[in-house]
């Protein structure tokens, strides 16, 4: 094989500083300004909704008994799935020395970041008196003490998702201190006309250089650094794992037709790398169109990231098929008659249906188009599909959490589902908060890890260098 | 409550009452807070703030942490003097009556520091032996009803200006001085002292002077046919529990006619299939709540029920006594099985067989006939009909008691007078019409025009408690009390009863007697009218002496009665009988009272709109009960709102696809579509009076053909069940009573069981308190086969638990907060379904799946069993909600209370049992509040708890005394001996959460 | 110097702080609270010099949920014939309020000290009666909760009166008074 990398850019390293560095150190783009204030706007919809809930009450919501849980946990699950590929990208792909995660990790851990933020809104606005919150942290108190209830799978929830964020946020921090340090140095050949621009460019210096905490990268510097990644890297590794599997526990636990499966951890954890990646692939399409960073994200990255689509869709179709041949198997009338509802092969009427069906075209169908290299080449189909992909995982929530308590045990007690704007509002709403931080992001940190980028063509160097 | 101690809480003497009454005004200057002694300096509303505490409870102490801020401030303000009996926190029962043109309901008065708060059945009672109705418990809120008239009023011009009541009798005393023509329609009355009062007013002026009416018929059908076919008019006393085979053709006696409360608990006394079962049969055209607890119903066209009863006669005329009555054969002639089948589309032979039954418990079975349902035009007929059967049967003098009635002296007015009266209000020959509790805009008839003519009468004086459709029509409104504010005294099946006020009128109002008094012009007060003037013709012995015992005991039994010899049928009544000949065709219409909401007389009060039908589970709305057929024949569907009319009149109610009604039939309740009575009734539902017919022979609620047309369609309709079917689950299991007598656990499903603790978690150890140091097994048993689904039950518990009612568009969220709901199911076909019925409240799992997930720890198992909610540290995750099987607990979506709550309504919470606050969830606690009042006292008294002693407030409510609660870790205990009952089962045992609720296995009696 | 003292003073004082609010300190805020009275009635007189039973007027202790605070014709039972000035018709002053109180027939309204929260319930005959030794004045066991109120002049909180404080006596208690522990022993 040609010791000719695919992945080499053979650029100086001057020029990737400034392609990269470009949005960053350029002036906001008319199509950004746009953007940011579809976001923005969103955001203040969902915020004021919220703000309206913690005063009325949670009634403006379409919730009801028996479904008492609605679009918020359905947002809950799904955000914290896309939040998934992120870690994997830059734990798991790095240390499998994964090359070409080098150029898409720094998007992906900030997308992780910001779509963590997105869920761990929701099991907060969900409550009924969210000012107690603090009711569900253990910690001694003067009331007797009563503690927290450790069976409770949500309390799990608390301590998963606290600690994956936290780790996410040190290891994407980590990642980008030798970048900022960059542009610390690039900022000295910058003079500002204006009084406004003078200023503001001290306050960036100031910020940036606190950020850089003092970089120097000497050697020394370098071998601690990589050191550490490495350390953090082994120590989020478990925690892809970990989150998702304890968000399924929510379900998996409890003794709900639909929900009482013990397939669900592995199931779930697939599907979050599955939408995990579908949405740093729209991101990333999107990003290296905008920035032209297409020398920097190759199709040869795309490719790479449909083939775990595949992968992985596969995983979670093969997941369904389980679900269905246990309640087949079960022998359990009310197990098989929740699954029936779902697929609505009933004598009457099953109201959801067509979520389920929804799910299964995007979820199941769709990714198979990556078999062929024409289709997984092209990058329009590749944006629909990782977008298709997403809208699918959102509806294998739905799917799980209304068609399942819309119907339990009793007869008696079956209701339906009706979504309010409330519900509407703040599932679009959410989409705006993350994206208000993202493209802060790109505006602000290099959206490519510089570094890595740098020191892989080092190594490309040194191999033709020395190679025949 | 303390049931032990009851009697000792009762006011021993008048002069006990009138002295506290005294210190209640001493207490403080304020009318209401009667005897509060922790009084709440902002405002009263105790509840209130409580619940305010509640919602902000831990937010508020943090508070205090960071700025060391102390509690508000609160006002202890003690009595003057502290009656002895009237002890802070401790209730006081107080044993009356209610007595209004339904007949007398004898009923036990919790009060907390001076305000009643609970209403249940009076235990001791000879007759109701403590049986209560879904109406009676509703009776608290009408009480604290805020839009009860405050004080009377007089209509000036157009509108109408507040007036003291005193004034306004006084004005009404001159009014009818000078009027020449004074007529007075009024609706029945049971108490001999008001009728007293009134009499002395009606004998000045004629006996024609007063007319009453009946709107929703049950009785004057009932006396009318009685005197017909008896000479005498009274309502006999109608042994169920006597009775082996009862066949009830349309006479809804479970769920509203006459005195629901005692049928039923007569009937279910004999429900119990290990002894001898008893066989209920009943024909009729809506489903009724009898239809539905019938072991074999009969569902007949619209119009046929006295077809159906003429039927049944002529089957068992032969060889009878009236075998050769030429009047008799006459009248039955034209029904031969055949016949009768065609037209009420019965099989010829179930007739033949019901017949053949009938001949064989001769003497030992009880026909009924009648109820608004079977008003057919010519009041009284069915009646005759029935006595008729009854006496050829034997049965009258055997299962109908008529030596001591059920209620005597009926006063009602024949229709023809009612018509001649509006006759003469049309041709405005009356000067003055006063309405006593009487709302005839409302509830006559539309047909009879009475609309137009009340505004032909010069002074229309009302004595009412709300200003109704009539009373807006009037120039003088007396504002009447309730009846818990009030003197009175009652009469029925020879028990005397004196109720009592148990608080002093809320507003400027005066109980109808006085107001009575007063228009006679007699000059003394209601109290010792009833005393002096009235109470010596019932009681015995000294008076003062004997009074004070009947004021104590609720009741006097003036009179026993018993089985007698039978009396002579007049078989000329049935003359003038004439039923259809022909099947009718086309839509035809039968009007039926509803559980709920009965003739609407109360039609303010949003528990009782609340309250979901028992049979068709739709709450805040009366609706068109059609038969699937004719759904699908005309297209419509579920969500289509239907347009009704008959003779240019018409009204607009949603579809409701009733199963068990004949194609062509249509049913509609009455008693809906209030146009003024207040803020909760107006506008809810149709009136469907608009409808019915009017005559001078009676009125016609049955068989009225009618055109139906859709109107619109998507139209809400608030149910609190959606789906009948249960999916061969086993949640309500029944059996035939011979596969019962084979095997007594037959009906059972069996499922391969979880073995017990085979879970993720060790099961409780209930063993924490040491043996024999007062630990207790709370544990419920429910007898289906006893249980008729008349939900009063539930009512009770909304009545004990403060719980909220959430109105019709969160109910059709689905968000209804009922604690204990009856589920409902239909099986079989659907021309005749059986019904099945279940209460299901929270069933405190042993492994309750709720407690695992609770991230607080809120929701707890305690060491009796009980699976206990913490409100106030609950966060309102919802998990709980999700994670119950049977989906019994309830989040509170929105603020209940604060801001929606009126003036004076608080006063109907129940001080012991924490308001909840907006999002939190709440659930069935067991009466944990009950339960605990109970230990607290045997604590210091150093005993146990006695199984007497307790009972949850459904327990109370049951009139079928189907639910048993109790300690069943006691092999003493009633609890226990049902728990271990064979017929036991528990509901989704399989799911191994091993509920502490059990149910007993419907038997059904086939015959 | 100095900006280490800040830099180490300040996260102590806020971790301390911090702290302080999670022990859960805060309900102590309601120790000491002892407001003045319309009328100036000193326990320590009728309780302690005159050694008055606690039941004397707070009737219910023994019976009923809540002690009660006395109604005035069971102060009137003596204070009809004593607490007068030499010339044995006019009140003394601290009673002069009293006495208008029960010429107008009205009772004062006193400011509640021990004040629980609403979704709290406790009843008093139960524990003061499982408490009680015989032979024993009620104030031992009023003690336990309420201080020595014989000695004060003035009525004050002296204790938390929190869940901690309710908890940990059920606890102890357990084996030997049969206390329950569950949510639903004073949560209903």
């Amino acid at each position: 094989m040609s010791t000719e990398n695919v992945y080499s850019i053979g650029k100086p390293d001057g020029e990737i500083d400034n392609d990269i560095l470009r949005p960053v150190e350029s002036f906001p783009t008319k199509l950004w300004w746009i953007a940011f204030a579809l976001a923005t706007t969103a955001m203040l919809v969902m915020w004021g909704i919220i703000g309206y809930s913690f005063k009325v009450g949670l009634g403006i919501l379409g919730i009801n008994n028996p479904v008492a849980w609605g679009f918020y946990i359905i947002n809950f699950v799904f955000w914290v799935g896309i939040g998934h590929a992120g870690t994997l990208i830059s734990a798991i792909l790095y240390l499998f020395r994964q090359r070409w995660r080098t150029s898409i990790n720094r998007a992906a851990e900030a997308m992780t970041i910001f779509a963590v933020m997105t869920a761990a809104l929701f099991p907060l606005i969900h409550l009924g008196r969210p000012w107690m919150v603090f009711f569900i942290f253990p910690y001694p108190n003067e009331r007797g003490p009563i503690w927290t209830n450790f069976k409770s799978p949500l309390l799990w929830d608390v301590f998963a998702i606290g600690t994956y964020f936290s780790v996410s946020l040190v290891f994407w921090y980590m990642g980008l201190v030798p970048d900022i340090a960059t542009m610390r140095d690039r900022l000295t050949n910058m003079e500002p006309k204006t009084k406004l621009g003078k200023f503001l460019l001290g306050i960036k210096k100031i910020t940036v250089r606190i950020m850089a905490i003092g970089w120097v990268g000497s050697a020394k510097t370098w071998l601690h650094y990589e050191k550490m990644v490495m350390v953090l890297a082994a120590l989020s590794t478990p925690l892809v794992l970990s989150v998702h599997s304890i968000v399924s526990m929510d379900f998996a636990t409890s003794v709900i037709p639909g929900w009482h499966a013990t397939i669900f951890p592995p199931y779930f954890v697939a599907g979050a790398i599955y939408s995990g990646f579908a949405m740093v692939m729209t991101i990333m399409i999107i990003s290296r169109e905008v920035f032209q960073l297409k020398s920097y994200i190759t199709m040869k990255h795309l490719e790479n990231m449909a083939l775990v689509i595949l992968l992985t869709g596969m995983m979670v179709s093969f997941a369904y098929t389980i679900e269905f041949v246990v309640a087949a198997y079960s022998g359990n009338g009310v197990e098989q008659y929740v699954f029936k509802n779902r697929m609505g092969i009933l004598d009457h009427a099953s109201p959801y249906a067509w979520s389920f069906w929804i799910m299964f075209t995007c979820n199941v169908v769709s990714p198979h188009f990556m078999w062929f290299k024409k289709l997984r080449t092209n990058i329009t189909v590749l944006f629909i599909i990782s977008i298709v992909v997403n809208i699918g995982m959102w509806f294998e929530r739905y799917v799980i959490v209304v068609t399942s308590l819309h119907r339990d045990y009793l007869p008696s007690s079956w209701d339906l589902y009706i979504p309010t704007w409330a519900d509407y509002g703040v599932l679009i709403g959410a989409f705006g908060w993350f994206f208000f931080w993202y493209l802060l992001f790109v505006r602000a940190l290099p959206s490519i890890a510089i570094a890595e980028v740098k020191a892989d063509e080092a190594g490309d160097k040194l191999a033709k260098g020395f190679g025949h | 409550m303390n049931a032990n101690s009851e009697k000792g809480n009762m006011w021993r003497s008048v002069e006990a009452k009138e002295r506290q009454k005294y210190e209640v005004e001493k207490a403080s200057p304020n009318e209401f807070p009667a005897a509060v002694t922790e009084l709440i300096e902002k405002g009263f509303n105790y509840s209130l703030d409580r619940k305010k505490f509640l919602t902000i409870m831990g937010a508020s102490l943090s508070m205090a942490g960071i700025n060391c801020a102390k509690q508000p401030a609160e006002k202890i303000v003690p009595y003057v003097f502290r009656p002895p009996e009237a002890q802070p926190g401790i209730p006081v029962h107080y044993a009356t009556a209610r007595v209004n043109h339904q007949g007398v309901l004898p009923i036990l008065v919790k009060a907390r520091e001076g305000k009643p708060i609970k209403i249940d059945g009076h235990d001791e009672h000879p007759v109701s032996k403590g049986a209560m109705t879904a109406d009676g418990f509703a009776g608290i809120w009408e009480l604290y009803d805020p839009d009860r008239l405050k004080t009377s009023a007089e209509k000036t011009s157009a509108d109408f200006s507040d007036i003291d009541t005193a004034t306004a009798i006084a004005k009404a005393v001159e009014i009818v001085k000078g009027a020449s023509n004074v007529r007075v329609l009024s609706r029945a009355s049971y108490s001999p002292s008001e009728k007293k009062a009134k009499s002395s007013f009606l004998r000045a002026r004629g006996s024609r002077t007063q007319v009453v009416y009946d709107a929703g018929g049950n009785q004057a059908q009932l006396f009318a046919g009685e005197a017909k076919s008896y000479g005498s008019a009274i309502i006999p006393q109608y042994r169920f529990d006597k009775a082996d085979l009862i066949v009830s053709i349309g006479a809804d006696f479970l769920g509203t006619w006459i005195t629901p409360e005692v049928y039923t608990k007569q009937h279910s006394s004999r429900r119990n299939p290990d002894k001898n079962m008893n066989r209920l049969v009943v024909a009729e055209t809506m489903m009724s709540l009898t239809g539905a607890n019938a072991d074999t119903r009969f569902p007949i066209s619209a119009g046929t029920h006295l077809v159906f009863a003429l039927g049944l006669a002529k089957q068992l005329l032969s060889g009878s006594a009236y075998a050769n009555n030429a009047s008799v054969k006459k009248a039955v002639a034209p029904y031969t099985a055949e016949k009768t089948a065609a037209i009420t589309g019965v099989d010829a032979t179930q007739i033949k067989s019901i017949a053949k039954e009938l001949k064989k418990k001769k003497g030992k079975s009880l026909v009924v006939a009648g109820g608004t349902n079977t008003l057919d035009g010519d009041l009284g007929s069915i009646q005759v009909v029935a006595n008729l059967i009854n006496s050829i049967l034997g049965n009258d003098g055997k299962t109908i008691e008529h030596n001591v009635p059920l209620l005597e002296k009926g006063d009602f007015s024949s229709p023809a007078e009612l018509a001649k009266l509006i006759d003469d209000m049309k041709n405005g020959n009356v000067d003055v019409l006063i309405l006593d509790r009487a709302n005839p805009v409302f509830d006559l008839p539309a047909e009879s025009g009475i609309r137009e003519a009340i505004k032909n009468v010069k002074n229309v004086i009302a004595i009412a408690d709300h200003k109704d459709e009539s009373a807006s029509e009037a120039n003088l409104v007396i504002a009447a009390s309730h009846y818990l504010e009030s003197w009175n005294d009652g009469y029925s099946s020879g028990v005397y009863s004196v109720a009592q006020p148990v608080i002093r009128p809320l507003f400027d109002t005066q109980s109808v007697g006085e107001i009575w008094l007063q228009l006679a012009g007699l000059d003394s007060n209601y109290y010792n009218f009833i005393k002096d003037d009235n109470a010596g013709s019932y009681l015995t012995g000294s008076l003062n002496i004997a009074f004070e015992k009947a004021l104590s005991d609720g009741f006097f039994v003036a009179r026993r009665g018993g089985s007698s010899s039978s009396r002579k049928f007049k078989a000329g009544a049935l003359s003038s009988i004439k039923a259809p000949t022909e099947a009718n065709s086309g839509l035809t219409l039968t009007l039926y009272e509803s559980v709920q909401i009965g003739d609407g007389i109360n039609g303010n009060n949003s528990y009782r709109h609340e309250l979901p039908d028992p049979i068709t589970k739709i709450c805040w709305e009366n609706f068109v009960a059609v038969s699937k057929a004719d759904a699908q024949s005309n297209g419509w569907r579920l969500g289509d709102l239907l347009e009704v009319s008959r003779e240019g009149r018409s009204i607009k109610a949603p579809i409701y696809i009733q199963p068990g009604l004949k194609d062509g039939s249509v049913a509609l309740a009455i008693g809906y579509g209030h146009e003024s009575i207040g803020s909760v009734g107006d506008g809810v539902g149709a009136n469907a009076w608009t409808l019915a017919g009017f005559s001078k022979n009676g009125s016609t609620f049955d068989g009225l053909s009618v055109e139906i047309k859709k109107v619109e369609s998507g139209y809400r309709t608030a149910t609190t069940q959606r789906h009948h079917d249960m999916h061969g689950r086993g949640l309500v299991r029944h059996a035939p009573l011979s596969d019962y007598k084979e095997n007594p656990k037959a009906g059972s499903i069996e499922h391969d069981l979880h073995l017990p603790g085979r879970g993720l978690y060790p099961v409780h150890d209930y063993s924490i308190l040491a043996e024999g140091k007062g630990t207790y097994k709370w544990g419920m048993a429910i007898d289906l086969s006893k249980c008729t689904g008349c939900s009063a039950c539930v009512i009770s518990c909304y009545s004990e638990n403060n719980i909220p009612v959430t109105g019709k568009d969160e109910v059709w969220r689905g968000r209804e907060m009922s604690w204990m709901r009856i589920d409902r199911y239909f099986e079989g076909e659907i021309e005749n379904p059986t019904a099945h019925f279940a209460p299901v409240m929270c069933q405190h799992c042993e492994n309750a799946p709720c407690e695992n997930v609770c991230p607080t720890n809120a929701t707890q198992h305690s060491p009796e069993g009980l699976n206990d909610m913490a409100y106030n540290r609950c966060i309102g995750t919802r998990y709980c909600s999700d994670n119950c099987p049977f989906k019994v607990r309830r989040f509170n979506w929105f603020e209940q209370w604060e801001g929606k709550i009126a003036d004076p309504a608080q006063y109907a919470l129940n001080p012991d049992v924490t308001v909840r606050g907006r999002g939190v969830i709440e659930k069935c606690s067991f009466c944990v509040q009950r339960i605990n009042e109970q230990r607290q006292m045997a604590k210091s008294e150093g005993r146990k708890i006695e199984e007497k002693d307790l009972k949850t407030a459904c327990q109370q409510g049951c009139p079928a005394d189907a639910i048993v609660f109790g300690d069943i870790g006691n092999k003493e205990t009633m609890a226990r001996a049902q728990w271990d009952l064979e017929r036991g089962y528990r509901m989704l045992d399989e799911v191994n959460v091993h509920p502490r609720v059990k149910y007993l296995t419907r038997i059904i009696n086939q015959g | 110097m100095k900006g280490k003292a800040l830099k180490i003073g300040i996260p102590i004082f806020l971790l301390g702080g911090l702290i302080w609010a999670m022990m859960g300190n805060y309900p102590y805020a309601q120790i000491g609270y002892g407001p003045k009275q319309p009328v100036e009635y000193s326990h320590k007189k009728h309780a302690g010099d005159f050694n008055m039973d606690c039941q004397y007027c707070h009737t219910g202790v023994t019976t009923g949920k809540k002690a009660g605070v006395p109604s005035i014709n069971i102060c009137m039972n003596c204070h009809v014939s004593v607490g007068f000035k030499e010339d044995m018709f006019t009140p003394l002053d601290k009673l002069q309020p009293l006495h208008d109180k029960w010429d107008a027939g009205e009772s004062p309204q006193w400011v509640r000290i021990h004040n629980m929260p609403d979704h709290v319930r406790f009843s008093h005959a139960p524990h003061v009666n499982s408490l009680s030794k015989p032979g024993e004045p009620t104030k031992e066991v009023c003690k336990t909760c309420h201080g020595d109120v014989a000695s004060m002049e003035v009525v004050e909180q002296v204790e938390s009166l929190n869940m901690g404080f309710c908890v940990s006596c059920h606890k102890e208690k357990r084996e030997t008074h049969d206390t329950r522990m569950n949510c639903s022993t004073c949560h209903y």
